[in-house]
């Protein structure tokens, strides 16, 4: 494949900080999805090791509830344990630091996803909030255009105007009390950590173009690798690397995900507020630590009415999809491709049937129009469509058992997610995840899949070159304009709403950068 | 119909490039949402608002945000200049003087500062662009006539991109996004119910139907076509913006006519506002009896 024939458009100016911010925010929501399943499973585990020695032992016992199979905690609602769960968890942790840790990440999880679920509904609000104006210049475009390096001093300053703005800006939410010092840490973290996968704990310079945009770029391929690909054999990550899932125990593969998510820093703050007041093993204190409720209800006094931007592309584009790949044409000199693209195709839109269902689509409809956290948190937790907990994973090849595919596909439609918000949306990147992801099992016409086996090599570069959005750089593509058309209509839409209260010009101005005053 | 070779004539020189920004407002757009009138249609709203109270009363206490929202408005769209080269000009005048510089659309009957070179092409370019495009559509099922000509459709986009980018200069770009928000927060007014129905009284539905009889009431001229100048200014702003991003190559220009959908309702809206019906003059002309008009220079 020659260069000249990958259209991905690499300029950084084309490429949208909101979008981006949003993405990121995203993944590493699914992120705290899968360490709330890993959590669970190891609440489980313990709580299944306890259960057979205590009936080893006829004194205890009577009490535990049955839990014989791993899953059994998840089966009911991996978001809310029920009340005997967590009375048997109180009995078996108190004391057994595992336990402790297990329960504590899981309800940090649960409470960050509930902070995270605003960054997907409201993301221009984070990303004002985290965006600092110091003397009119953004501080992460050009202040420091002349060195490699940030300089230590600027760095101080930015990280502490944004404190005393998000603190201004809490005071001012919830009716002018300060909130308590360690919820406003906490508070503070999350949104530097919100987006940025970096996780350096002052180096927050920035999101946007900052200057450590390529060891993002590196981390996020890494994970999107990690949560997506796990049942794949050929990881798109980097060679070499032990990917976090075959990290062995739980705890290795959690701080794997939280490293890599960049969520560590903010589980480290967390932890150590929550563990602060407690002596030593003490499982009830933790139960009922006010943290997870007033850390989500300050942060939730910070946002108004939501513009649900990345709704929006969402809802704009995944239903153009399946369009956009039948009117796609294999490059003009690649005969073997252009034999093929018909299977491909039909690859592809089995993959879209079963992942982009009416009623996921609905659901983001239903977002898009009321736009609040909560609802987010319902549309994009996934657990509880996992019927048992080996579902995240797909089984390899080897041990494809019929039964135990994710009936829902839920993992699919959720890298067709990421891949939505990506800058360039290139065809042949969720054509190539659609056909690993069917090439191992569970494609129901074995005819289509067969023509794709070696040795005709499937080269989806070519077989369905060009981007989601950029019709224009192939020669049979079509509704270039339609599609710029309706994208211009949706942001005039946005900057209309923003323009439809007093004090709304402001924030226009700021955003669209205009330096011209008459 | 494919074209193995990529020819392109871009990539060939290496001429300097003016880049676009992303969040680009088009004055194509302002233009053709001022011919509305809509800037004189909400001064005279505004010189009622702040002289008297028989068009509208808004208490202080539960307008409140009403009034802030007028008023804001009312400073950011008609400002007081700042500089006393700016006020030598005139701020109105400036904006008028961008379309004549940009697309050679000069109102005689206006006085402003003109600028000696301007697109007087423009508009004789643009028509060439769209009745190619719409012959290339209407002959595109035929089996026997096939109009289309991506080659020479190249060349307008090429020429139309390099002229438009060269008259956008100084404070062009900057001006056309001040002008914009400006021009959306006076349709957003349109749209806001309690001033329109509730203050005003005024019960039609649709931005331009309000705009007309706002005009009606304040004694403002306010065209008929205005919800195609609406339409158009948007379709065109879309179109220019496509015309000014892109690099064009033929494969590109050919992949122009697929937009079908978009051609026909810019062409419509044009028809409305212009008098000019391409689709029609596509459906009468041929290639050689009436050919694309050649550039003046």
């Amino acid at each position: 494949m020659s260069s000249a024939l990958m259209f991905s458009d690499l300029s950084l100016e084309n490429k949208d900080q909101i979008q981006r911010l949003g993405r990121r925010t995203y993944l590493q929501f699914v992120t705290l999805d899968y360490v709330i399943l890993k959590e669970i499973e190891e609440i489980n585990n313990i709580l299944g090791r306890q259960k057979s020695t205590a009936n080893t032992s006829p004194a205890k016992g009577q009490k535990s509830t049955a839990y014989t199979s791993p899953g059994s905690v998840l089966a009911t609602n991996p978001y809310r344990l029920k009340s005997d769960v967590v009375a048997e968890i109180i009995n078996v942790g108190e004391g057994n630091p595992q336990m402790i840790k297990a329960y504590s990440n899981y309800m940090i999880a649960l409470t960050l996803q509930r902070l995270f679920s605003y960054g997907l509904i409201d993301t221009r609000r984070i990303f004002d909030l985290k965006s600092v104006l110091i003397e009119g210049i953004e501080l992460y475009s050009d202040s420091d255009a002349t060195k490699d390096t940030l300089d230590e001093t600027v760095r101080d300053y930015y990280t502490e105007i944004l404190r005393k703005r998000l603190r201004e800006a809490m005071e001012k939410a919830n009716n002018g009390s300060p909130v308590t010092a360690n919820v406003d840490d906490i508070i503070v973290q999350a949104l530097l950590s919100m987006g940025d996968l970096t996780d350096q704990d002052t180096d927050i310079l920035l999101e946007g173009e900052s200057l450590d945009e390529n060891s993002q770029a590196r981390k996020e391929i890494d994970l999107v690798s990690d949560l997506f690909e796990q049942s794949s054999n050929a990881s798109t990550g980097q060679p070499h690397r032990v990917p976090c899932f075959k990290k062995g125990n739980t705890e290795a593969i959690v701080s794997c995900y939280l490293e890599l998510a960049g969520l560590q820093t903010l589980f480290n703050i967390f932890n150590a507020y929550l563990l602060d007041e407690l002596p030593e093993g003490a499982i009830e204190g933790l139960v009922n630590s006010p943290l997870f409720n007033t850390v989500p209800s300050a942060w939730s006094a910070l946002f108004g009415d939501a513009q649900p931007e990345i709704i929006d592309i969402l809802v704009g584009l995944l239903p153009t999809i399946e369009d956009r790949f039948r009117t796609s044409t294999p490059i003009a000199n690649s005969e073997t491709q252009g034999d093929i693209q018909y299977e491909g195709l039909q690859v592809m839109l089995e993959f879209l049937k079963r992942t982009l269902t009416p009623i996921r689509i609905k659901e983001l409809q239903d977002l898009l129009e009321d736009p609040n956290g909560n609802a987010a948190l319902v549309t994009f937790r996934s657990l509880a469509i996992l019927g048992t907990m080996s579902d995240w994973q797909r089984p390899k090849a080897s041990t494809a058992d019929p039964t135990k595919i994710d009936k829902t596909d839920r993992l699919g439609y959720l890298k067709l997610i990421h891949w939505c918000l990506t800058d360039e949306k290139e065809l042949n990147i969720i054509f190539d995840y659609a056909y690993r992801y069917y090439i191992e099992d569970g494609f129901p016409n074995k005819k289509h899949i067969k023509e794709l086996q070696p040795p005709i090599a499937v080269i989806p570069a070519a077989m369905f070159p060009g981007s989601l959005e950029l019709y224009d750089m192939l020669p049979g593509g079509g509704m270039l304009l339609d599609m710029n058309y309706r994208r211009d209509q949706k942001s005039k839409e946005i900057l209309e709403t923003r323009l439809a209260k007093a004090g709304g010009i402001e924030s226009a101005l700021n955003q669209a950068h205009v330096r011209w005053y008459p | 119909m494919k074209y193995t070779t990529n020819y392109s004539m871009n990539s060939s020189m290496s001429s300097v490039d003016i880049k676009v920004t992303k969040d680009k407002s088009h004055p194509i757009w302002l233009y053709y949402v001022e011919r509305t009138n809509i800037t004189n249609v909400f001064r005279s709203l505004f010189r009622s608002f702040l002289t008297t109270d028989t068009d509208m009363s808004l208490t202080p206490v539960e307008d409140q945000d009403l009034v802030d929202l007028l008023t804001e408005t009312m400073n950011y769209v008609f400002p007081y200049e700042r500089s006393t080269i700016t006020r030598g000009l005139g701020l109105e005048q400036l904006r008028w003087n961008i379309y004549q510089r940009v697309f050679g659309y000069d109102d005689k009957l206006k006085a402003f500062p003109r600028s000696p070179t301007a697109n007087s092409d423009f508009h004789a370019l643009q028509e060439s662009i769209f009745l190619n495009i719409a012959r290339a559509i209407w002959t595109k099922e035929s089996t026997f006539q096939k109009l289309a000509d991506p080659g020479s459709l190249l060349e307008m986009l090429t020429n139309m991109r390099e002229i438009l980018l060269a008259r956008q200069m100084n404070t062009i770009e900057g001006a056309s996004k001040y002008w914009a928000i400006g021009f959306h927060r006076l349709r957003k007014l349109l749209d806001n119910k309690r001033l329109i129905k509730d203050r005003l009284g005024i019960t039609v539905i649709g931005e331009d139907q309000i705009l007309i009889a706002l005009g009606a009431k304040f004694k403002v001229p306010v065209p008929k076509n205005t919800l195609y100048l609406f339409d158009l200014a948007e379709r065109m702003e879309t179109t220019l913006l496509q015309i000014e991003r892109t690099h064009w190559t033929i494969d590109q220009a050919q992949a122009l006519y697929n937009s079908e959908n978009h051609w026909k309702l810019l062409f419509n809206a044009y028809y409305r506002v212009w008098g000019k019906d391409f689709m029609q003059m596509a459906v009468h002309s041929f290639p050689a009896t009436q050919p694309t008009q050649p550039i003046r220079r």
